[in-house]
């Protein structure tokens, strides 16, 4: 995977060039350090922003715009990303040669309608597309715990790490969406343009199109920033012992989350080893927890473990019988033991190690996934593909056991599944 | 081997039958590194009454029976996992079940010949015992309440319910826990025997391959197997009536916001394959345009307030029926339901809107082409639905014309609609 990167002052752009697919993908990447209101104040944004601009002004008739040609598509997304929150929006369009003549043109000049030309007037977003969105993002607040497993995981962070971002609601604050306005949100966007740090990486087949040229006039930004800093949260302060937290909802099945926090790791540790040692506790059906708890004792049907590198955190998911929750956690506690004290076979490592090499080979078979690789390696100095596929091989036994003891479990979480009568009428 | 190009999509489809029956379809792309293989048998979770191989008396079997046997599929002689053999590659495989077929997939990229035949040998082979069969109700179980606990799977089951109301297709596909713990080791051979056979049974494999190779990889593996020879198979029939089994369902769960399913029964006895290929397409531009997320309806209940996100509108084919569900969230579910029944009455589609529509029905396929994974879902959805693999897709959105759309909506009655509601627990009223 090659690319071209170019210092705009502002910004920078990255040009990755592939003629393999049909369609050019352009992602913006804005990042600020984290702070709480801003994860209120970006989703009501964009939500905002996407409701249609000045020269579309409604959603409908942007999206009929995008239809017209052929289906350009665009979609945005926020997330937490260690110290950072970042914004995501990305634009994905056909190559002419499957289209028409002009519609490269036609898409860029999109690009700049949706992103950089907003339906604002007097310095605010409109009143009636504030309150609409208003109400979309407080139902989306009132229903999230529809998806137990998401809200089981969410009030097991808030129970770990109650100061800290990692628990902040993804949907942000309810006081906060309740008031905010069209001028405020008008600020916050001046904000994004000039505040945010700005990666825009192009990835298509961009032979004879000079992307830099074309970005420069597309893009009203040219505040300088400062360099953002090093993005990683580490884990510093560990429990003796595990804190338990069970809360009772009307469900089938009850749901355990578990949180584990990591000592801070070494560079080749925390992209190398732990994915590893995640592989082999609870990262597919080749690990131990799903062999353990699942197969031999069929005490559920989902079982995984997943590790964030940028928090540094391990959580332990699983969807059970609530009766069966103390067997469980001590079911898991037990796996954790085994790999601590290295109750597992050189092939287990193996089989993770092609695992991940399998999954790095998978980079260069989509633009969406060649531009997720250069982002991280941006944001957090990640290998990039080729190196990513040396560096993997190197992982020992060793290396799994020493990271094993800087694992340490801080919080069992379960959302207790309790059934009243069910009355169906038809 | 059959090469037919698809058109405008720059890519190739290979196919050929085998001795035994098994279809086989390849579709090379060389542009990625991965490959990705899909091992179907037509054999769903509908199906719970047909006469066994070998056997001339119809029988009847639990419902959940095709999903615990996908489940059971990957048991191995050791008693280990066949997912673990692909994993030792760093391939990944996985399954799923629904009420017309059963598949079994991998994409990897490495060790390509390995996994084919790692996938074609782990699903013509059952391995199973009465031991690891009751082990295995206590996971499905679980499976089963998961799902019980989603407001849409619960949707779902109830959309199925109020529309049929003899076909065993009215079911949840995991079958109930009683129907679960119910199950035999004896039928789950019984069924394997009889819908495993490669006859009844396809092999789509998409991604950098190379077809010829690939295809004397296959017929050297099957050679070595032995089948029993190809049979027809009997199916129980139903006399499913054309009317709804339910005009509504109410019911409650644990939720936030009311839900509801409008569902519409169009009865298609009568049709032949070629007319559901002219017909089905022309309806999709009905329901697309008229409460898809460009429609002036949705833009419309959203600025009343009645929806804050878009409808969903699904339609699927089985086989005599066709049903289309639209389904949405509300806190007034009495309005969204006025609202989509009045809109139900207005088929006009303007020539504008009828041209984008087929613009971008081209440029879905045209994007789907880079993606080895859809594209191979794809062909098993036509090879299900069809029977063959549709290679002119293009030139048939093309060709599609607005008169045509006036004369299939006057022909297609829409007439049997209903509904099922989801209300948070302890809220009676609309």
């Amino acid at each position: 995977m090659n690319y071209t990167s170019y210092d705009m002052g502002a910004y920078q752009v990255y040009v990755i060039p592939t003629d393999r697919f049909k369609r050019t993908v352009i992602e913006f990447d804005f990042k600020k350090k984290i702070e709480k209101e801003d994860i209120s104040y970006l989703n009501f944004l964009m939500a905002v922003l996407l409701e249609g601009c000045k020269k579309y002004p409604t959603r409908r008739t942007m999206e009929l715009a995008s239809d017209d040609l052929y289906g350009m598509e665009w979609s945005y997304r926020t997330l937490k990303s260690g110290k950072y929150l970042c914004l995501k929006m990305s634009f994905v369009f056909l190559d002419e040669k499957y289209t028409e003549e002009g519609m490269l043109q036609k898409s860029l000049e999109m690009i700049h309608d949706i992103l950089f030309d907003p339906d604002v007037k007097d310095g605010a977003f409109p009143e009636e597309k504030v309150e609409f969105v208003r109400s979309v993002l407080l139902e989306n607040l009132r229903t999230f715990w529809e998806n137990q497993t998401a809200y089981a995981n969410l009030r097991m962070l808030e129970e770990m790490m109650p100061d800290s971002s990692i628990s902040y609601h993804p949907y942000g604050e309810k006081e906060l969406l309740e008031k905010i306005n069209g001028k405020d949100l008008y600020q916050y966007y001046q904000k994004l343009l000039k505040s945010f740090l700005l990666n825009i990486v192009v990835c298509g087949n961009v032979a004879g199109i000079s992307y830099p040229d074309i970005l420069r006039k597309l893009i009203p930004i040219n505040t300088l920033k400062h360099p953002g800093e090093d993005p990683m949260i580490e884990q510093t302060k560990f429990r003796k012992r595990s804190k338990t937290i069970v809360e009772t909802k009307e469900f089938n099945q009850s749901k355990l989350v578990i949180g584990c926090k990591v000592e801070p790791l070494t560079s080749f540790e925390y992209q190398y080893v732990m994915p590893i040692y995640n592989y082999l506790l609870g990262g597919g059906s080749d690990s131990i927890l799903f062999r353990t708890v699942r197969e031999k004792h069929s005490l559920c049907y989902t079982i995984q473990s997943n590790y964030q590198s940028a928090v540094g955190i391990l959580k332990i998911f699983a969807g059970i019988e609530k009766a069966d929750f103390k067997k469980a956690v001590k079911l898991i506690k037990d796996s954790m033991k085994k790999i601590e004290k290295g109750n597992f076979t050189e092939e287990q490592i193996q089989n993770g190690i092609l695992t991940y090499t399998s999954a790095y080979l998978e980079i260069t078979d989509s633009p969406e996934n060649m531009i997720a690789s250069l982002i991280n390696h941006l944001n957090f100095h990640t290998d990039l593909r080729d190196e990513k596929l040396e560096n993997i091989k190197k992982v020992t036994k060793e290396d799994i056991l020493k990271v094993a003891k800087k694992v340490h479990m801080d919080t069992i979480y379960l959302l207790e599944g309790e059934m009243k009568n069910e009355e169906d009428e038809a | 081997m059959k090469k037919t190009k698809l058109e405008n999509l720059d890519l190739t489809l290979y196919e050929e039958t085998l001795e035994n029956g098994l279809q086989v379809k390849i579709l090379p792309n060389k542009n990625v590194n991965s490959q990705y293989a899909t091992f179907t048998t037509f054999y769903g979770s509908r199906i719970d009454e047909f006469v066994p191989r070998g056997s001339k008396k119809m029988v009847k079997v639990p419902h959940g029976i095709a999903h615990f046997l996908e489940h059971k599929m990957f048991g191995q002689p050791d008693g280990g996992d066949a997912i673990n053999l692909f994993s030792e590659r760093g391939a990944s495989a996985n399954a799923y079940t629904s009420f017309n077929r059963t598949v079994y997939q991998f994409s990897g990229n490495t060790c390509f010949a390995e996994n084919l035949t790692t996938l074609l040998d782990f699903v013509q082979e059952l391995y199973i015992t009465e031991e690891n069969v009751e082990r295995e109700k206590g996971i499905i179980i679980q499976e089963a309440k998961m799902y019980l606990d989603r407001p849409g799977s619960r949707l779902y089951y109830s959309l199925l319910d109020q529309v049929f109301s003899k076909d065993p297709v009215r079911y949840p596909g995991i079958g109930s826990v009683d129907d679960i713990k119910a199950i035999t080791v004896e039928e789950l051979k019984m069924c394997y025997e009889t819908f495993y056979h490669p006859s009844n049974m396809m092999l789509v494999i998409s991604g950098n391959v190379d077809p010829e190779e690939t295809l004397n990889l296959i017929k050297e593996n099957q050679k070595k197997k032995q089948f029993g020879p190809k049979q027809e198979i009997k199916l129980q029939t139903y006399q499913e009536p054309k009317h709804l089994h339910k005009k509504k369902i109410v019911f409650h769960m644990n939720v936030e916001i009311p839900k509801i399913s409008y569902n519409i029964k169009v009865d298609m006895r009568q049709w032949n394959e070629q007319d559901k290929m002219n017909r089905l397409p022309y309806l999709s531009f009905f329901f697309d345009i008229h409460f898809g997320t460009r429609s002036t309806l949705v833009e419309k209940l959203k600025k009343e307030g009645i929806i804050t996100s878009s409808l969903g509108v699904m339609m699927t084919d089985y086989g005599d029926y066709l049903v289309i569900a639209i389904d949405g969230e509300s806190e007034k579910p009495n309005d969204l339901l006025n609202a989509i029944e009045k809109e139900m009455k207005n088929t006009k589609i303007t020539d504008e809107d009828f041209e984008r529509y087929k613009k971008i029905l081209i440029s879905n396929r045209i994007y789907q082409s880079d993606d080895i994974y859809m594209m191979n879902d794809r062909i098993v959805w036509q090879m299900t639905e069809y029977h063959r693999v549709l290679t002119d897709e293009v030139s048939r959105i093309r060709s599609f014309r607005l008169e045509e759309y006036q004369k299939v909506m006057k022909e297609i009655s829409l007439k049997e609609s209903g509904y099922v509601l989801l209300l948070p627990t302890e809220r009676q009223e609309l």
